[in-house]
């Protein structure tokens, strides 16, 4: 069987934010929604985020880096090891790299694409319409 | 030889505190029989001394026979107002100077006696040799502590900006939601949200500046032709060029060597002297991108490390504008942080601060000069790559 989306219902985009930032995912909510038919799901902590993949499938995920508790990269790291949902794309959403060079920024997220903070909606939309379905890095099964 | 030992073999400069009644077996001449006269100044009153102490810069001080109407304590005070902890040595007898001997025991000068003369050579080599090392201690010290403020600058940075920038994207988000939701008739409200916007994007230029200017010093380096990141810069830049009706001129080397450069760096540090050029430029003028390969002599003139850089080649680059200059008091700070001519809120006073600080991670060089006639010239200078 193949990884991915093999099942996925039509409709429009599902769009899971995971931020702990409340007012951030709120209002990224209320613009995606104001300009797409993206279906929008907000969680405020790794956990919840990740927990809320099987039920809700998303297409994508917005995904803060710095968060309590479970950070974004290890919830991406979690992600990846589900058999069933791990190629789902995710767009790293950042006000800053982590600590150490360059290298070892692009080695710690495994080539996730990532967006730095301040952006405008717009800018996020181009990055998700960008984005094909099992686009995460890792190579074939995509749908 | 390196510089730090062609200096530890250089002869001392030794000012010699000597009255002028002392007979021709002075001081000098005894030094003079263990080859360390030929860095020696004599000098016979306290007003000569105190001269001597600015125009000599002496390495240590010799006084010896001194009259009555200067003694070793003036000597001593003198020294110590103007060349701080330059080594002083009183050659002296114990009947004659007990304050002297008094100074000695302070620690404040060195102490021998008329009858150990031979002991003074050495007494003088190991004085400026001890000078040498407190010197190496300090200025080792001293970048310890440099190290250890950026490395506390560069974390309160990193928390700062990941602390401000979440809540400007909710500014930025917030100010679209709204722009979209404003009631008719709303051309003032518009106003306000734009310059809220505008200032998001300053706010975030001040954060991006300051990771920039306190972020670790590793680059990565790839081989790429320097010309093709000047081009490319001067690409980005295109609109605001037309825009202040900037006419843009090349002179590109045509055979420059491929270069181990970070590249994301050095588009910064185009970025930011184009970025200064088009300021200065607001009504018109030209700016000049010229590459090449020159010696040091020809980069920076007036460089005082060209004596340890000797005259390698260097990388060159300059950028030259047709600005009004920058004035000459204000030259020596135009690489000091947060220090800008601009208006309020056009600069973060950080641009070539953070040049300078990538231009040194790659182990080059930076001058900024203003031009005879008119505007400023930014040269900078990168390391050959070693098989060219």
């Amino acid at each position: 069987m193949k990884r991915g989306y093999s099942e996925r219902p039509a409709g429009p985009k599902r769009i899971l934010v995971v931020d702990d930032d409340v007012a951030l995912t709120r209002l990224f909510q209320l613009n995606l929604q104001d300009e797409t038919n993206y279906e929008v799901r907000i969680e405020n902590s790794g956990r919840a985020g990740l927990a809320a993949v099987p039920g809700f499938r998303p297409d994508l995920i917005l995904l803060d880096v710095v968060m309590p508790g479970m950070s974004g990269r290890e919830m991406a790291a979690a992600l990846r090891a589900d058999p069933v949902h791990g190629t789902t794309p995710v767009i790293f959403v950042t006000g800053i790299a982590p600590e150490g060079s360059p290298e070892s920024w692009e080695k710690q997220l495994d080539g996730y694409q990532r967006m730095i903070k301040p952006f405008t909606i717009a800018s996020i939309i181009a990055a998700i319409e960008a984005t094909p379905p099992g686009a995460n890095g890792i190579p074939g099964d995509a749908v | 030889m390196s510089p730090n030992a062609a200096q530890q073999h250089q002869v001392p400069r030794i000012l010699i505190l000597e009255s002028p009644a002392s007979d021709a077996c002075g001081l000098e001449s005894e030094l003079k029989l263990v080859q360390l006269a030929d860095s020696c100044r004599r000098v016979g009153t306290l007003a000569d001394f105190q001269a001597a102490l600015t125009e000599f810069e002496p390495d240590v001080v010799v006084a010896a026979d001194l009259p009555p109407q200067c003694t070793a304590v003036d000597a001593l005070q003198a020294l110590r107002a103007r060349r701080g902890s330059t080594p002083f040595i009183v050659v002296t007898n114990p009947a004659m100077d007990c304050v002297a001997l008094e100074s000695a025991r302070e620690g404040t000068a060195d102490v021998i006696l008329e009858n150990n003369r031979s002991r003074l050579p050495e007494l003088i080599r190991n004085a400026v040799a001890l000078q040498e090392s407190r010197k190496a201690l300090q200025a080792a010290q001293n970048q310890l502590v440099e190290v250890a403020q950026m490395e506390s600058m560069a974390r309160l940075a990193a928390g700062v900006a990941h602390e401000v920038k979440n809540p400007l994207t909710v500014i930025i988000l917030g100010v679209e939601y709204l722009r979209k939701h404003q009631p008719a008739g709303g051309s003032a409200v518009m106003q306000v949200l734009d310059d809220m916007t505008a200032a998001v994007r300053r706010a975030d230029r001040v954060i991006q500046s300051m990771l920039e200017f306190s972020s670790p010093k590793l680059i990565r380096r790839e081989p790429v032709q320097l010309n093709d990141i000047a081009e490319g810069a001067l690409g980005a830049h295109a609109q605001d060029f037309a825009q202040h009706a900037i006419v843009v001129e090349r002179h590109f080397a045509a055979d420059l060597p491929w270069t181990g450069l970070d590249i994301g760096r050095m588009e910064q540090v185009f970025a930011n002297v184009y970025r200064n050029a088009i300021d200065a430029m607001h009504d018109g003028g030209t700016l000049t991108v010229t590459t090449g390969v020159k010696r040091l002599g020809e980069l920076a003139r007036d460089d005082a490390a060209g004596s340890i850089l000797g005259d390698q080649a260097f990388l060159a680059l300059e950028i030259d504008d047709t600005g009004p200059g920058i004035p000459d008091e204000l030259l020596p700070k135009v690489l000091d942080p947060f220090f800008t001519t601009k208006p309020a809120g056009h600069s973060t006073g950080l641009g070539l601060t953070v040049v300078k600080k990538i231009v040194d991670s790659h182990g080059g060089i930076l001058r900024i000069r203003n031009r005879e006639g008119r505007g400023v010239r930014v040269s900078i200078g990168l390391p050959m790559p070693v098989d060219a």
